[in-house]
């Protein structure tokens, strides 16, 4: 190498001093842009599922209001208080429909609820971005009527039917001198109501030797009046969250006029038309030997949906229920067809267009 | 002069690494602490769900079903990042909605599920986590 030759390289050695600090000092930036894009995604993301989660609660929330005839913006409201979400994020309203992105909207068959706010970025900011917006949307239907209905219906009844036996349809609820509600003469008092409140323990002692109470039931034996807000209640769907399982015994509801628990019935939102799941039992009611009380009973052997036909004689008069056999006998919750059941009020997917699936 | 730069690289590389490192594992429990607050957000809407939708059929109790909906597959217990080692905890209440077979809800009652933890930290810091999700009961 000459010295010219020597000299050049050394010089360019020399300028290439901290070279690799400075490809750190990129690398390092990049790597950091990274690390905040992760981070404020991630903390995006996590928001996205808070309130896409508490969108669902108010739209719930709402809906089951406004079928107890409350204010659905109330418990909408209500309901986003409770989980910590400020006013500002649903209030005012903004957009409709597809586009709502704040407060709730009922859109004929079904409610809509969103909350949105901006959430400040943190590394991001280091760039430019300084926040971005989380929008939680929500679409729910309301529960038209009660789960289970305090209706138990024999078995034979519902074996013909399923067999094509003659009548069609026949009288599920109240009584009906044309036909028996139940298979034997114990059967004088039973007009088709049971109480969903009042267990027998065990549940094979046709006795009876204890019943359980389930809230709000306190009173033992429940006045008239009470039974018939039970049984008004079960069929509103309202303090009624009970499920009693095959083998069950229940008592019977007694010392309720034809006419008040049909009126239960219709108050209760049943329509013509409806379908309601109810209890099937063997057909016996069971009347206690006398030392253990006098809560007559029937056997729980599964579930049946009815479709509702008429009211008898009509519906400003109603003395009881007629009613069509739809399905079964099902041997729990879980065998019940999903589109013959309306248990619960629920989400269904924001941009469904086709009817509501029950 | 050549050999004076031997090694440049080198410390270059340890000047500024320490730095990178130090940046990435201060994220770390932050990290952890975000994704479990997340999954928190998750358990709790799952469990203050189920319970209030939840049916009494006298053989389950509430609170282990909306248990089960939210920990469901987990073996009952929330997967969260450093918890479930010693020196940790956590707690899940769900309010109102028993252990009791024979409870059954009332409807239009707020119900709240709660997650409490502890988690261990990796690097630095003392991280407790409490995230709550309230619904109506039906």
């Amino acid at each position: 190498m000459d010295a010219v030759k020597a000299k050049t390289f050394l010089l360019r050695r020399g300028g290439e001093r901290g070279q690799m600090l400075v490809l750190y000092a990129i690398g390092l930036a990049a790597v950091l842009v990274m690390i905040g894009v992760v981070v404020d995604t991630g903390i995006m993301y996590l928001n996205k599922v808070h309130a896409d989660s508490k969108a669902s609660i108010a739209c719930r929330a709402a809906a089951e209001a406004n079928r107890r005839g409350g204010s659905a913006y109330t418990a909408f409201a209500n309901a986003l208080t409770a989980n910590g979400i400020s006013a500002d994020s649903y209030s005012p309203q903004e957009g409709t429909g597809l586009g709502l992105k704040k407060g709730l909207e009922y859109t004929g068959n079904s409610w809509r609820a969103a909350v949105s706010w901006e959430q400040s970025t943190h590394f991001l900011s280091l760039v430019g971005i300084h926040k971005f917006g989380i929008l939680g949307q929500s679409r729910c239907v309301g529960r038209d009527n009660g789960g289970l209905a305090p209706i138990a219906v024999r078995q034979s009844a519902v074996e013909d039917s399923l067999d094509g036996v003659p009548p069609d349809e026949y009288t599920i609820l109240g009584r009906d001198p044309t036909w028996e509600l139940a298979d034997v003469e114990s059967g004088e008092n039973f007009r088709g109501a049971v109480f969903l409140h009042m267990w027998c323990i065990p549940s094979t002692d046709p006795n009876c030797p204890d019943i359980r109470f389930f809230y709000p039931l306190t009173e033992s034996p429940p006045t008239a009046q009470t039974q018939k807000k039970l049984v008004l209640d079960c069929f509103l769907g309202i303090n009624c969250n009970l499920w009693p399982d095959t083998g069950q015994r229940l008592p019977i509801v007694a010392g309720t006029s034809d006419s008040q628990l049909c009126h239960a019935f219709q108050d209760g939102g049943w329509n013509v038309g409806d379908k309601v799941v109810v209890i099937v039992f063997d057909g016996e009611v069971y009347s206690p030997d006398p030392t253990y009380g006098n809560w007559e009973n029937v056997a729980v052997i599964g579930y049946a949906v009815y479709e509702i036909r008429h009211f008898e004689p009509n519906d400003n008069n109603c003395n009881h229920v007629v009613a069509h056999l739809v399905g079964g006998i099902y041997g729990s919750l879980d065998e019940i067809p999903r589109d013959v059941i309306l248990l619960r009020s629920r989400e269904i997917p924001w941009d469904y267009q086709g009817a509501i699936p029950w | 002069m050549v050999k004076k730069q031997r090694g440049q690289a080198l410390v270059e590389t340890g000047l500024i690494m320490p730095v990178v490192l130090v940046a990435i594992l201060m994220l770390t429990d932050l990290a952890f602490f975000g994704i479990n607050q997340g999954l928190g957000w998750y358990y709790s809407f799952k469990a203050a769900r189920e319970a209030s939708i939840f049916l009494q059929d006298g053989t389950k109790s509430c609170y282990q079903e909306a248990r089960n909906a939210a920990f469901g597959g987990l073996g009952g217990a929330p997967a969260l990042f450093m918890v479930g080692m010693p020196g940790t905890s956590w707690e899940f209440t769900v309010e109102p909605c028993p252990d009791d077979s024979s409870w059954s809800p009332s409807s239009n009652v707020p119900v709240t599920a709660t997650l409490r933890w502890h988690q261990k930290a990796v690097w630095w810091g003392n991280w407790d986590g409490d995230v709550f999700a309230t619904d109506v009961s039906q």
